[in-house]
């Protein structure tokens, strides 16, 4: 039995989640109606997992998150809006130490809910596995108190790479990450410790909502020196910069009049996941030759990108996959090791100098 | 989903009575930062909820009136009467709908009719946004519709048409749109134009994915099929109506009131959804015809057609089962169809038997295929009726074990992933094992030695043995010669099972699990002299090549081995009482079949294809047939009989 | 793969989803000499007949569904027309 904490402040959210998860027929449910009482009931019943609203009276959602990862330490899954204010505030949840989130169930509640269910259950199963490093949380939450500014000289910068003399045709080079489950912070760790000159363009696969990703985008923005935008529209890949693929849909490597551009493109229903990382990866190779291009494929659950980075190393390209240890969950760079597709396995923290040294 | 809805109405007005509170005291103090939080929060809770459901423009009107809030809270507007007021109006208006929601499950049209001008008072620094779309009383023609219906009539038609005016959004293929598809949905169309609104962009600058398009046509169809059409998209679609110049001068347009509305129910009858199955099988069935054509085309060495016959097989299998699922939904129905037969029938047995009965019923609201609810009632029937007549006891008796007075029968259902779980239990005398075991070997359905070897459990699982009856007597109740078995047969042709758990002394609990809906099952088709069977997949581990030396004889059957295994070998002819094929091949083909904890190997002829089908379960004459699951449709248009070997090999 | 290169054409088979536009368009933008071959279509996206607005290449065949032979290619043929005067 997989025992779960639903934290909602709306009855009927409460039912429609107990609902749920009590079909699924090996869940031990609890629920609490606000942050307070979510407290109360943690350690005694101890949950292997639980669901927390943002939105809930008495003690909102990212306080009762702090007060459960300094007391009761345990995987928490989010239960966000799709709105621009629910983006930013579920990021800081991340930050703080949720593990995921899922978006609350809008729409028509008979078409939506049957589409909605099965992602949601997996992802609280696949929470309830996850193991809280205290260690790690306790960095993050550090870190996170510091004040915008020491962070900047807080980053331990790596080696420059040259100076871009803009004369000079860019070099075709290209760094491709994918990232799911815990991907966000673990973006913040690789990204934000690339110095600005950095020689090649990145391009980053979070799988997201799309009203998520352009908070997603600002907020990396802020933290890295590199330039951080995401997708919108058609744009010309450019060295120095950062590119968020936009969620709920694709992105698209392509060459238009010569140039190396991102596309956003319609999610492709053959692939699972979107972003697809598999699907960015596969149309960089149609235009990057193999050895110009970098993967990086971090923590989350699925397999999504092990496909394609396999093929990428096996045609010449290099590849890294998060190691074992710091990923919040395991699923796709472990695959990718399974298919023997990573040519090198590194922690989060390692991974910028990997970079670095591959690039500059 | 009832049961949603009822939450629904009983949260909203505990949280319309929050925000009317709470606004209320902003208007005596607009600074309450407390109370602009709290009316801040029910409008944001209401929101969500409101969301869950399809309730029109419930969803807008809160939406809007959750921004004017949020922007308050912000500071950016003042909190006066201009906000309040309408803030007040939308509080009674949801106060006013939940009444019908919760008797309809649907915003009620009085309040629905009331909504645009909620939406109007909650926008006014954006008033006149909307005017356009509003003005309905206009007369004029606008001049695109003049002259696409110009160009329309310039070739000799004179109907009464609609001009309709598509820009698709420029990231409409983002949301799945393929306009020119939904194009081809209009009915009677007489005319079609596609052009690029910008010009044609360098290429270079030029996105694929984002839509650049003016799509114009006529239809000579009535307004509201074309509104149908444009339903989901009514912000980028134009509509004109145009009566032919019959009498006299140019074009005029018509009034019509309608606009574009969704409607979210429809009845249909159930023979069309049917009949929609029934294509559906045939498109698999069709569709199963392409697979042997990859194998042709590839060997007459044309590897490309056989890719492209491969590639399009996989499409129409992907449409197919995505078809099939969407048909298979909307023939789900709530159990209640057949649960609501019940409450009578109880009161009426029970009156008859002189007991006094408490029925209880929970999870009516889940959902299963229609077919599947409506087998359910006579089993069922018969279960309750068992538990009425065998299961509850006469009153005294109950009141001599200090038992409640009144007997207790639960029909409970609920649902497990794909399945849905029914349980009949009461609290009635419970089966006495050492009773069942006497009746059984009384009956011959078992020896003593063996039912020596068995668990109570086991021993409570022969009730579903034919010819088994623990009663004395053949009441007129459960009677009409009808035993467990004929309800453990009927649900096992559903695809279920039933399970039976008793306690003597307090009560018996029968629990039924089934599919939700027939699902397409994947089969080996294989054969037997010239006969040919399918077999689901799923049943079969392996398959394996069996010399005929490699048969050894055991006892009175046949064995083999098989990874140092000895595993017993039935052949299938002697399963079907088929004659004798006249000459033995040399190698026999053996499905390995796990029937309980055993291995079993069934010996046949040949293995043929493999192929995915619909499964329907027999009806008519072959109804209750042991051995077979029921019949399908194979691409050679031959009906395959499905074989349930585990009944077979029993 | 539904859009293809040939030797003397660029084919569309089968079902041609939104997907494909890419392959499309690359094929577009390298081999402008090669006409666009629409007989083995029973669907096209959008975004493809766009994509061929914008390319404007030699267009044959006929694909077999009524709707898309009868009105939108003629439609898409009055398009080039108009946008060659």
């Amino acid at each position: 039995m997989i025992r779960l904490l639903i934290v909602e402040d709306s009855a009927l959210m409460r039912k429609l989640l107990g609902q749920i998860f009590r079909a699924e027929g090996d869940f031990e449910i609890e629920f609490a109606r606000d942050g307070v009482q979510a407290l109360d009931i943690l350690p005694r019943f101890r949950p292997d997992v639980v669901t927390l609203d943002i939105h809930m009276p008495l003690m909102d959602g990212l306080t009762c998150l702090n007060r459960i990862m300094l007391e009761h330490p345990c995987p928490v899954v989010m239960v966000s809006s799709l709105t621009a204010e629910g983006a930013e505030e579920t990021l800081t949840a991340l930050e703080i130490g949720a593990v995921d989130f899922i978006a609350k169930p809008t729409g028509a509640i008979s078409l939506e809910i049957d589409a909605l269910t099965p992602r949601l259950v997996e992802k609280v199963r696949t929470a309830a596995t996850v193991r809280i490093r205290r260690s790690l949380r306790l960095a993050e939450r550090v870190r996170l108190g510091r004040k915008a500014a020491s962070w900047q000289s807080a980053i331990v910068r790596l080696p420059s790479a040259e100076r871009i003399d803009p004369t000079r045709p860019a070099k075709r080079g290209l760094v491709l990450i994918g990232a799911s489950t815990g991907g966000p912070p673990a973006l913040d760790a690789v990204l934000a410790h690339l110095p600005e000159d950095f020689g090649w363009p990145i391009l980053v696969a979070q799988h997201m909502p799309g009203s998520f990703t352009g908070a997603l985008a600002r907020r990396l923005d802020k933290l890295c020196a590199m330039k951080v935008r995401e997708v919108t529209e058609q744009t010309r890949i450019e060295p120095a910069n950062i590119y968020i693929a936009k969620g709920d849909a694709d992105m698209l490597v392509s060459c238009r009049g010569g140039f190396l551009v991102a596309v956003p493109a319609p999610s492709d229903p053959n692939y699972r996941w979107h972003p697809s990382v598999d699907r960015m990866v596969l149309s960089a190779m149609k235009h990057v030759p193999p050895g110009d291009l970098v993967g990086v494929l971090m923590t989350g659950m699925g397999n999504d990108g092990a496909t394609a980075m396999t093929a990428l190393r096996m045609a010449g390209g290099y590849t890294i996959a998060e190691a074992e240890e710091t990923a919040v969950v395991w699923g796709m760079p472990g695959e990718l090791v399974r298919l023997d597709g990573a040519s090198e396995v590194k922690r989060v923290d390692e991974i910028g100098a990997s970079l670095a040294d591959r690039v500059c | 989903m009832d049961e949603l809805i009822a939450q629904f109405a009983i949260e909203a007005r505990e949280l319309v009575q929050q925000a009317s509170d709470d606004l209320l005291a902003l208007e005596g103090n607009p600074t309450g930062r407390d109370r602009l939080e709290g009316a801040f929060r029910a409008i944001h809770t209401l929101k969500g909820s409101a969301a869950l459901f399809e309730f029109g423009p419930m969803l807008r009107v809160l939406h809007r009136a959750e921004d004017l809030l949020s922007q308050a809270r912000a500071g950016k507007i003042l909190i006066n009467a201009n906000l309040l007021e309408p803030l007040l109006a939308v509080i009674a208006w949801i106060d006013d709908s939940i009444d019908g929601i919760a008797q309809a499950g649907l915003l009620p049209d009085a309040q629905e009719r009331q909504a645009p001008r909620l939406l109007g008072l909650l926008s006014v620094e954006t008033a006149d946004h909307d005017a356009d779309a509003v003005g309905d009383a206009r007369t004029s023609i606008p001049d695109w519709a003049t002259s696409l219906y110009q160009r329309f009539a310039s070739s000799g038609n004179d109907e009464t048409v609609v001009a309709i005016r598509y820009e698709p959004h420029a990231e409409c293929f983002f949301s799945g749109d393929d306009p020119i598809a939904t194009m081809a949905r209009l009915p009677a169309i007489r005319h079609l134009s596609v052009s690029l609104k910008e010009p044609a962009p360098s290429p270079g600058a030029y996105d694929p994915f984002r839509s650049n398009l003016l799509i114009e046509a006529i239809s000579a169809g009535s307004l509201a099929e074309v509104v149908a059409v444009f339903r989901l998209i009514p912000d980028q679609v134009k509509l004109e109506p145009i009566s032919g110049p019959a009498g006299g001068a140019g074009p005029t347009a018509v009034s019509d009131n309608t606009s574009v509305r969704p409607s979210s129910i429809m009845r249909v009858d159930s023979a069309r959804i049917d009949r929609l199955i029934e294509i559906a099988g045939e498109l698999i069935t069709a569709k199963n015809r392409l697979a042997p054509l990859v194998d042709d085309a590839r060997n007459h060495g044309n590897g490309p057609l056989a890719r492209q016959i491969a590639a399009s097989h996989t499409d129409i299998e992907r449409l197919v089962a995505s078809l099939y699922s969407a048909v298979t939904q909307a023939r789900m129905i709530p159990l209640e169809h057949t649960f609501r037969r019940f409450p009578r029938l109880v009161r009426e047995t029970a009156l008859k038997l002189g007991k006094t009965i408490d029925l209880v019923i929970e999870g009516e609201t889940v959902e299963a295929d229609r077919e599947i609810v409506e087998s359910l009632f006579e089993p069922l029937l018969h279960l309750i009726r068992n538990g009425l007549d065998h299961g509850i006891e006469a009153e005294a008796d109950r009141v001599q074990q200090s038992k409640p007075a009144r007997g207790h029968l639960v029909l409970r259902a609920r649902q497990r992933g794909d399945q849905i779980e029914i349980e009949v239990a009461d609290d009635g005398c419970g089966m006495d094992p050492q009773r069942a075991k006497a009746t059984a070997i009384a009956r011959g359905l078992v020896s003593e030695s063996q039912a020596a070897t068995l668990s109570e459990r086991e021993i409570l699982q022969l009730a579903f043995a034919p010819g088994f009856s623990t009663a004395a007597a053949v009441t007129d109740l459960s009677g009409r010669g009808v035993g467990l078995d004929v309800v453990q047969r009927s649900i096992q042709s559903l695809g279920g099972t039933v399970d039976l758990r008793s306690t003597v002394g307090s009560g018996t609990t029968f629990t039924l699990r089934l599919p939700i809906s027939f699902s397409m099952t994947r089969l080996m088709v294989v054969e037997v002299g010239d006969e040919r069977y399918g077999v689901p997949i799923a049943d079969v581990i392996e398959t394996q090549k069996l010399p005929m030396h490699a048969i050894q004889p055991v006892k009175a059957g046949r064995a083999f081995m098989l990874r140092n295994r000895t595993i017993p070998l039935l052949i299938l002819s002697d399963l079907l009482h088929l004659p004798l094929p006249d000459a033995t091949p040399g190698d026999l083909k053996v499905l390995i079949v796990k029937v309980g904890p055993d291995l079993i190997g069934i010996g046949v002829d040949a293995i043929a294809e493999r192929a995915e089908t619909l499964t329907r379960p027999l009806t008519g004459l072959l109804k209750g047939v042991s051995g077979i699951a029921g019949t399908t449709l194979l691409g050679d248009g031959k009906v395959l009989l499905v074989l349930n070997l585990e009944e077979l090999i029993q | 793969m539904t859009v293809t290169l040939q030797d003397d054409a660029i084919t569309l088979t089968g079902a041609c989803g939104v997907e494909e536009v890419e392959n499309l368009v690359g094929y577009l933008e390298r081999r402008q000499d090669l006409p666009v071959d629409l007989a083995g279509a029973t669907s096209i996206h959008t975004a493809l007949w766009q994509a061929l607005m914008v390319f404007k290449p030699v267009v044959t065949g006929t694909p077999a569904s009524s709707f898309t032979s009868g009105q939108v290619l003629p439609a898409f043929r009055a398009y080039l027309e108009e946008s060659q005067e």
